[in-house]
């Protein structure tokens, strides 16, 4: 992690030194339930990229992409060595997310919930996410999401078929 | 044919399926897919990577090509050298002729094209494909280039060579260096496709594009090929047909006196009269239209996603044979990253590298780009503006009228959403930017800017990205305004739930929804990527202040004048860990609890923690008052008690937010003690209240909702709820309070729907993708409501009448 240690201003550009333990929470989570990933798609990554460097360095062999629709974002996050594309979940560019093993998003708000679903589908790749309480409630997940709880961090995954 | 896929030449499209990207390119790939299923594009093939790779390999051409890039390009900032390289490797790729065998190969299967179109020498288009293997983003690793009505072998091989070369394009070259992918893994494929000889064509939209209706299907058509339409230079025939039963529910013929046809021996697009005879007939035939739309319903159930369909119907063939897909896309407003190629290979500034001259009040949407005027009165303007000018001047009045007709778009230093000139540009359709200060300072006269009245940005010189996009919405839009629907009226008003500002326009445009019930206020946080109590400690209150403000600003203005109501910050203590500074200021300071919702959280942070809270207010403050948006009103979540209601109104008294007719306060109804104390709050000044039955639900039936263990007893409908409900709604009527539901049981349960409009719930919040069903189906309630009152009254009167009669004829019952 010695990459980030980059001091932006106090908002809007990346976030600084210590990363939140919440997202190398989320990276330990996927590193286990995925130890064989060839492919792994974060979407809306933003301005949070700390799972993904940190995943990159649990999973070596894994191809870790991260997305997001604000250009500006993409171009500060190819900085960081993080293989960053533009893309708009809305309308994916579904050449990116090919041959996922898992595509996953970080607090997705309720309105882009089903679109990763439907993306999970299109492509054939899990789907995991962590939602905040109320987007998992506004989203109303169907049964076929599975909640997993890990000390403390909540995700919910949706397997492909 | 024994030969692996993987090293043949040529692959024909029924071939192909979207596992084929590596060996023909995306493009190739999907057209494969479409016709796998079933959905008709017109024949061809492709000539795939392979036969590339060995077109470079085996003329020797691949080492000097990588030598060129290397020699060349020796700074990776200079594009000049990007130029260079790029001219030297594409007339080497062009002038290097084909190996024999390949030729043979290519021009045995257009041979095969002809004979299975019957057209000797058939018309084709020619377009690159590039492949990445499985590099992302692999689109933008090739220029897509594409030739039109090649013809001929000739004219095939040259034309595949050109496509092959650009994928040394400078861009193409400059995007794989900038992101690190070894040219030698990036190949081109290129698709062979038959022209159709369209004596119609048109579009198609399984989503009405203005009513955002799904049930039918729109066709519109013109004769000739497509450009017609989609440069807007004729107008369509119009066509509705129904999704189910596939019957044409509107049709609307018109006069297509102009068409665009392919000149027969050059090949080229030529104008033309239509002969009188066709001009007033429809361009396509019954049969055509319901085909067409069972096509257009195919694509949607193959996509999963409502499309925009381009199709042509070919002269040459008969029904139904004749009817081809040419193009199919998500129905979106438009992808940034055909924003991003377009603007970078018209040359023109990219929105990121523009520069920003001064920003203000978006008055009246559009974007346009022109050149400015500065002028101080009507007398200046009069003489000063001409047809398509922008503009610029400090505030207007009615004198100034004929000269804003003029105008492409309206820039005035002073004023709010509702000054002389935003009204009167929203009037005339013009792009307008009020407030913007320094306008006539700034902006000089003569200079091209682009305004985005859409944003509030004005920028220096034209910003092609922005102006476009734009141009093709308005098109689109002019074309749906023919047959655009009012929505179904409703007593009940139907609102919306948002947490992404950026989408606010397209929700506000598709769901034509009464406001917002619910502004939800984490994802601006979330956005601006810092836990509140680190931003003050470093001073970024002012950047918090603004990223709020701004974010709300797009919701307010796409839904201008409808109430939008901003629910403060409601984080559970233990989501703010996801934020830098959470630890410390959370998990460190003994915020977070064992249950964490029913935590600190809520009201109550409001009151413990005022310095954080009086910056959401200084945001609502600041769009209300300096952009003018007074339909922006708050809600407080998570109360508990009366006095935290009673203090957050004094803040936000103190920052300037006072309760008025244009400000109302409302609280979330979702503790139980709300419920039991309604009364006491009404008492206490609230204008309105909304539901928040998830929490509610929890609270009354005590069920963890992040419990798994519990989560089967869990129901919205539990009549303790309803009960609940019922009676915060029959108190809060008495007393002219409004009421509204913004949590997912409407939305779930459509009883639920029927239960909140008997109780008489002044609006019901719903998710965007719910706004119309709800609304139906509020719609369908109310009817009912009154169908049944009206046989309740009619009961009456019929009792009445009967014991009426009783008393007349009861001295002789047997008459009865």
């Amino acid at each position: 992690m010695s990459e980030m240690h980059e001091e932006k201003s106090s908002t809007g550009r990346l976030n600084s030194t210590k990363p939140p333990k919440y997202f190398l929470e989320i990276a330990h989570l996927i590193s286990n339930l995925y130890p064989n990933a060839r492919k792994i798609v974060e979407v809306g990554v933003g301005r949070s990229p700390y799972t993904a460097i940190q995943l990159k360095s649990l999973l070596p062999g894994a191809e870790i992409i991260v997305t997001d629709v604000d250009r500006r974002v993409v171009r500060e996050l190819a900085r960081w060595n993080l293989n960053s594309v533009l893309d708009d979940i809305s309308n994916p560019n579904l050449e990116i997310y090919e041959n996922a093993d898992l595509i996953y998003s970080i607090r997705p708000p309720f309105e882009l919930i089903p679109k990763l679903a439907l993306l999970g589908k299109r492509v054939g790749a899990d789907v995991l996410i962590t939602p905040l309480s109320e987007d998992a409630y506004l989203s109303a997940l169907s049964e076929e999401w599975r909640m997993i709880q890990r000390d403390g961090l909540i995700a919910y995954l949706l397997k492909r078929c | 044919m024994s030969q692996d896929k993987s090293q043949k030449i040529v692959l024909w499209f029924e071939e192909l399926n979207k596992e084929d990207v590596p060996l023909v390119g995306g493009k190739c790939a999907n057209l494969g897919e479409m016709i796998n299923a079933g959905i008709p594009v017109p024949p061809g093939f492709a000539i795939s990577a392979y036969a590339y790779k060995r077109f470079i390999e085996e003329t020797g051409i691949a080492q000097k090509i990588y030598d060129i890039l290397d020699e060349t390009i020796t700074d990776p900032k200079d594009p000049k050298q990007y130029e260079e390289a790029s001219k030297k490797i594409r007339k080497l790729i062009e002038s290097t002729p084909i190996p024999d065998y390949l030729q043979k190969e290519i021009v045995k299967a257009y041979k095969e094209l002809c004979k299975r179109t019957g057209v000797k020498d058939v018309f084709v288009a020619v377009r690159s494909s590039a492949t990445a293997e499985d590099l992302p983003g692999a689109s933008f690793a090739g220029q897509q280039e594409t030739f039109l009505n090649v013809k001929g072998e000739k004219e095939l091989l040259e034309s595949v060579r050109k496509c092959w070369s650009s994928l040394f394009t400078p861009r193409a070259i400059f995007y794989r260096t900038q992101k690190g992918f070894r040219h030698e893994k990036v190949l081109i494929s290129v698709a062979v496709q038959k022209m159709v000889n369209s004596r119609s064509s048109g579009v198609m939209f399984t989503l009405h594009p203005v009513t955002g209706d799904r049930s039918k299907i729109v066709v519109e058509s013109v004769w000739g090929l497509g450009e017609a339409i989609v440069s807007g230079a004729v107008t369509p025939d119009h066509f509705e047909v129904d999704k189910n039963t596939f019957k044409i529910v509107v049709k609307n013929i018109v006069k297509k006196t102009v068409e665009y046809v392919r000149d027969p021996k050059t090949g080229k697009t030529i104008h033309a009269e239509v002969p009188p005879e066709r001009q007033e007939a429809p361009s396509l035939t019954d049969e055509e239209v319901v085909e067409l739309a069972k096509i257009a319903k195919r694509i949607e159930e193959h996509y999963g996603t409502p499309q925009d369909i381009e199709f042509a119907v070919d002269r040459d063939l008969p029904f139904p044979k004749n009817l081809f897909i040419v193009q199919s896309r998500p129905e979106t407003v438009w992808s940034m990253k055909e924003a991003e190629a377009k603007a970078e290979s018209a040359g023109s500034a990219s929105v990121a590298e523009a520069k920003i001259v001064l920003k203000g009040l978006p008055a009246s949407p559009g974007v346009y780009a022109g050149k400015a005027k500065v002028v101080f009165s009507p007398e200046e303007a009069a003489k000063e503006i001409q047809k398509g000018d922008i503009l610029v001047t400090k505030m207007t009045n009615p004198d100034w009228v004929p000269y804003m007709r003029l105008a492409g778009a309206i820039v005035t230093d002073e004023g709010g959403m509702t000054c002389h000139a935003a009204i009167v540009s929203r009037e005339l359709g013009i792009p307008c930017i009020v407030g913007a200060r320094e306008a006539t300072k700034l902006m000089k006269s003569g200079e091209t800017y682009t305004v985005d009245a859409r944003s509030g940005v004005i920028y220096e010189g034209l910003v092609e990205e922005l102006v476009k996009p734009a141009e093709e919405e308005k098109a689109a839009a002019a074309a749906g305004a023919v047959v655009a629907q009012a929505p179904v009226v409703t007593g009940t008003k139907i609102y919306v739930n948002i947490s992404i500002p950026d989408v606010a326009e397209k929700i506000a445009k598709e769901t034509q929804a009464d406001g917002v019930g619910l502004l939800r206020a984490e994802h601006l946080m979330l956005s601006v990527g810092k836990h509140p109590r680190l931003l003050i400690e470093e001073g970024g209150e002012q950047k918090m202040i603004d990223a709020f403000a701004e974010g709300i600003r797009k919701v307010a203005q796409a839904f201008y004048p409808k109430p939008v109501v901003y629910r403060f910050l409601d984080f559970k203590p233990d989501e703010f860990l996801a934020l830098p500074g959470g630890e410390k200021y959370e998990k460190e300071a003994g915020h977070v609890g064992p249950n964490p919702l029913i935590g600190y959280r809520g009201a109550f942070r409001y009151i413990k923690e005022p310095d954080i809270f009086r910056l959401e207010c200084r945001a609502i403050k600041k769009v209300r008052e300096e952009y003018g948006l007074k339909n922006v009103w708050v809600m407080v979540p998570f109360v508990r008690r009366v006095e935290e209601f009673i203090q957050a109104k004094k803040i936000m008294e103190e920052e300037g937010l006072k309760q008025g007719p244009d400000f109302k306060i409302w609280i979330m109804v979702e503790v139980p003690s709300t419920v039991l104390l309604i009364d006491k709050f009404i008492e206490a000044g609230i204008d309105g209240v909304s539901f928040g039955t998830n929490d509610l639900t929890m609270l009354i039936l005590g069920i963890d909702r992040d419990d798994a263990a519990v989560q089967e007893i869990y129901d919205e409908r539990n009549l303790a709820v309803r009960r609940a409900i019922s009676h915060v709604i029959r108190t809060c009527r008495k007393h002219g309070v409004t009421t509204s539901v913004c949590g997912q049981a409407p939305s779930n349960y459509p009883e639920m729907v029927e239960f909140f409009v008997r109780e008489g719930a002044t609006s019901i919040s719903v998710n965007p993708d719910k706004v119309i069903e709800t609304r139906n189906l509020v719609a369908s309630i109310e009817r009912k409501l009154m169908l049944e009152e009206l046989r309740e009254l009619r009961d009456k009167v019929d009792r009445l009448e009967r014991n009426a009669r009783g008393k007349v004829f009861n001295w002789a019952p047997e008459l009865d």
